[in-house]
């Protein structure tokens, strides 16, 4: 290369004008001239021993890569199922609840509670006695009618 | 899985009442036992074990075999307003497998008997209902009951 052409190319990399192509062809042509260009040369040798400089590597403690725990995956229809099982079983606790709260006995002598009881029963049998006679007294109407009407 | 889920819903929404009305006159017993206004006589299968084990002159022996086959009895009476409750209690038996065995309608004045039946010729259950102006009944017995028996009962202890 000649040293004129050389010279506009270190005019322009002064200028921040050159491309990538042209710097590595005034890189190759410094150091084709090691002796020239010496304000140049400190600034490429600067950079080349930038290059070698190796950063090294911290470790950041913030960022330590935690170990991925692996996780169980519970399907959908599972927690479903096991929800609806839940939900039988209060149901069903809940409507029992209600049944329990009643067996309280009234009495607790047993000669009390059967005389009660009989009582009741009292009530209930004389009801059914009166509901059959009824039913026995419209029977006799019904057949007075039929004797009636057997007449004609 | 959305439908698997809203099917589940739909299902126990379905099924709640169902569950529910099983116990419904035990539910009526119980909503009114704590109510001042009411007399509640309630009978446990335990206690009828213990009166069958009872021995004593003082019961007849043709009530005491009654009294033997029955295995619970609740009772629940008030004195006032007894068309009200008769009425619903009426809607509540409708949904409890229980037949109208007898119905008394009077002025103002009803009553009504249901029964459901073991299978065969004995009854399990016999509910009596009764309600007027002044006076609200609700007997249910429990055991192994027959129309029969319960009919002769009160022509046994009047004698």
């Amino acid at each position: 290369m000649e040293n004129k052409d050389l010279d506009i190319l270190v005019q322009k990399y002064v200028e921040a004008q050159t491309t990538t192509e042209e710097e590595l062809v005034l890189k190759s042509a410094l150091a084709e001239r090691k002796d020239e260009y010496d304000d140049l040369q400190a600034l490429f040798g600067y950079f080349s021993q930038q290059k070698s400089i190796k950063t090294p590597q911290f470790v950041n403690p913030a960022f330590q890569e935690s170990t991925p725990v692996k996780r169980k995956v519970i399907s959908m229809q599972w927690v479903a199922a096991a929800a609806a099982i839940a939900i039988m079983v209060v149901a069903f606790f809940y409507f029992n609840q209600s049944n329990a709260v009643t067996s309280a006995d009234t009495f607790t002598d047993p000669q009390l509670a059967a005389e009660n009881a009989l009582k009741a029963l009292e009530i209930l049998s004389s009801e059914i006695n009166r509901g059959q006679s009824i039913a026995a007294d419209q029977l006799k109407e019904f057949e007075n009618l039929n004797k009636y009407l057997n007449i004609f | 899985m959305k439908n698997f889920v809203l099917n589940l819903i739909f299902m126990f929404a379905v099924l709640s009442p169902a569950i529910s009305q099983t116990g419904s006159l035990d539910t009526y017993f119980s909503k009114y036992q704590d109510d001042e206004t009411f007399t509640v006589v309630n009978i446990s299968s335990s206690m009828f074990a213990a009166i069958a084990g009872l021995e004593s002159d003082s019961i007849d022996p043709e009530a005491k075999a009654i009294l033997d086959n029955i295995t619970g009895m609740k009772i629940l009476t008030k004195q006032s307003n007894g068309e009200t409750y008769f009425n619903e209690v009426l809607n509540l038996i409708k949904s409890k497998g229980l037949e109208e065995m007898m119905s008394i309608k009077e002025k103002g004045a009803n009553m009504r008997i249901y029964g459901k039946s073991d299978g065969s010729k004995y009854l399990k259950e016999v509910v009596l209902l009764r309600g007027d102006k002044d006076n609200f009944v609700l007997m249910q017995v429990q055991g192994k009951l027959s129309i029969e028996q319960l009919s002769q009962l009160s022509r046994t202890l009047n004698n």
